[in-house]
């Protein structure tokens, strides 16, 4: 006998059944319940901690005094609060940098955006990006030193950055600001990315998946969703913090899996069609 | 159904698929009651999450992909030595048809438990649901041609472990 015939017939031997009666039912409405609890845990979890940032900022505010364009509600100059601001709601927002604007040369457009390229890295592929589970597509592109050497996250080393109708959230579902876990876009367990390749040292959140610290930053002259994760290889204990700004006007997330001291001063040069 | 506010949609799908994706767990768990929590659990994820769905088509894809999810989300729980146990010591040869069986059955679950999580998934979709690897690819978020690679070393596995059984 062929092997896969043989494997074929062993595993409808193996299979097990069962009937889809009323137990079952049950089981899965008391999943349900489960889940649904959880979830409004987590909504509870979220609300105090937006409204502890939400105090945090306006104390942020209240001491910068005559300098209130540090600090914006409004992401991507689109969307409306859900708190009164203390201050009056700026337009815009011109983050603070003190670097020189590279050469025009490595400037990069996506989309309606264009950023600059820091210096020694390379754009290291361009690739459209959708889900079975999302309409639209959308574009994702790696930008990292020379070589993509060092850590790799979804084989970049760098910033990822997408741009579209689609931008890839958790587990391939469509990115929302302050999801849980909305860096992680596969669906597999993910090894540990100090070890490697196929190691089974597989990441976790052990404190939980929703976002560590969230709020609003600057991405050139605009204002983005902002929100930091945590994860952690149990056996190794290697942990990271990955971060995400989102500009929901422009459809634009950048991902910052390990951190880069090039990240703010890239951000600081995004540019904006209109 | 108890008047809970489960829609019809859900319901439907769940009476025509749960022996199926019990099955799927089942051969990527290698126990029943597992599976059938695990697919209860997965069914209540899809009904949470379903708006994600717009093509009608998709939702026994994503159904399968939650399935194969959460039972690989159990077998990390259960741990390494679980999920890689080893072949079952050779028994005497057996003397009746049912123990012949029985051996044959033990014997591929082993096989099939020995392989790494990818090539069993990948194995399960393929000779049990008789998905293309293009299904396969979608369920499991990877490319088509990883699927291929997964297959052909699974196989090739099965059928050095299987050899006694020919």
């Amino acid at each position: 006998m062929r092997t896969d015939d043989m494997v074929r017939e062993a595993l409808a031997d193996l299979a097990p059944t069962a009937p889809a009666d009323n137990t079952a039912l049950t089981g899965m409405h008391r999943a349900i319940g489960r889940r649904r609890r959880r979830q409004q845990v987590a909504r509870i979890a979220a609300a105090v901690a937006f409204v502890a940032l939400a105090v945090g900022t306006t104390a942020v505010v209240l001491d910068a005094g005559s300098d209130p364009s540090q600090v914006s509600t409004d992401p991507d100059d689109t969307t409306t609060p859900t708190t009164t601001p203390s201050t009056p709601t700026t337009t815009a927002t011109t983050p603070e940098t003190t670097e020189a604007r590279p050469a025009e040369t490595d400037r990069i457009t996506l989309g309606p955006v264009s950023f600059q390229l820091p210096e020694g890295w390379v754009e290291v592929y361009r690739e459209p990006r959708s889900s079975p589970f999302a309409e639209g597509e959308g574009e994702a592109m790696c930008i990292a030193p020379a070589g993509n050497e060092g850590l790799r996250w979804e084989d970049c080393s760098g910033l990822l950055i997408q741009q579209g109708d689609f931008l890839q959230g958790n587990e391939q579902a469509p990115y929302e600001p302050h999801a849980p876990w909305a860096w992680y876009h596969a669906t597999d367990a993910a090894p540990c990315p100090t070890g490697p390749a196929g190691n089974q040292d597989y990441i976790q959140a052990p404190d939980g998946m929703g976002p560590i610290d969230q709020g609003f930053r600057s991405v050139g002259d605009r204002t983005a969703s902002y929100d930091r994760w945590r994860a952690v290889c149990p056996q190794s204990g290697f942990t990271f913090e990955p971060e995400a700004w989102f500009l929901p006007e422009s459809r634009v997330v950048v991902f910052d899996v390990f951190g880069h001291d090039e990240t703010e001063a890239f951000l600081a040069s995004f540019e904006f069609d209109s | 159904m108890a008047g809970r506010p489960v829609t019809m949609a859900t319901e439907e799908l769940f009476r025509e698929r749960y022996s199926e994706m019990v099955g799927l767990a089942g051969l990527l768990l290698n126990d029943r009651g597992a599976a059938e929590e695990v697919v209860q659990d997965a069914f209540a994820k899809y009904h949470l999450a379903r708006h994600r769905v717009r093509e009608p088509e998709r939702q026994v894809a994503y159904l399968r992909s939650i399935v194969c999810n959460l039972a690989r989300g159990r077998l990390r729980r259960w741990g390494l030595e679980r999920r890689r146990q080893p072949l079952p010591e050779r028994e005497a040869l057996p003397t009746s048809d049912a123990a012949e069986a029985r051996h044959r059955r033990d014997t591929v679950a082993a096989a099939l438990a020995g392989l790494p999580r990818r090539q069993r998934e990948c194995v399960v979709l393929r000779y049990w649901l008789d998905l293309p690897e293009r299904e396969i690819a979608a369920t499991l978020g990877i490319a088509a041609g990883s699927v291929k690679s997964h297959l052909h070393r699974g196989l090739a596995a099965l059928e050095s472990r299987l050899e006694d059984l020919r």
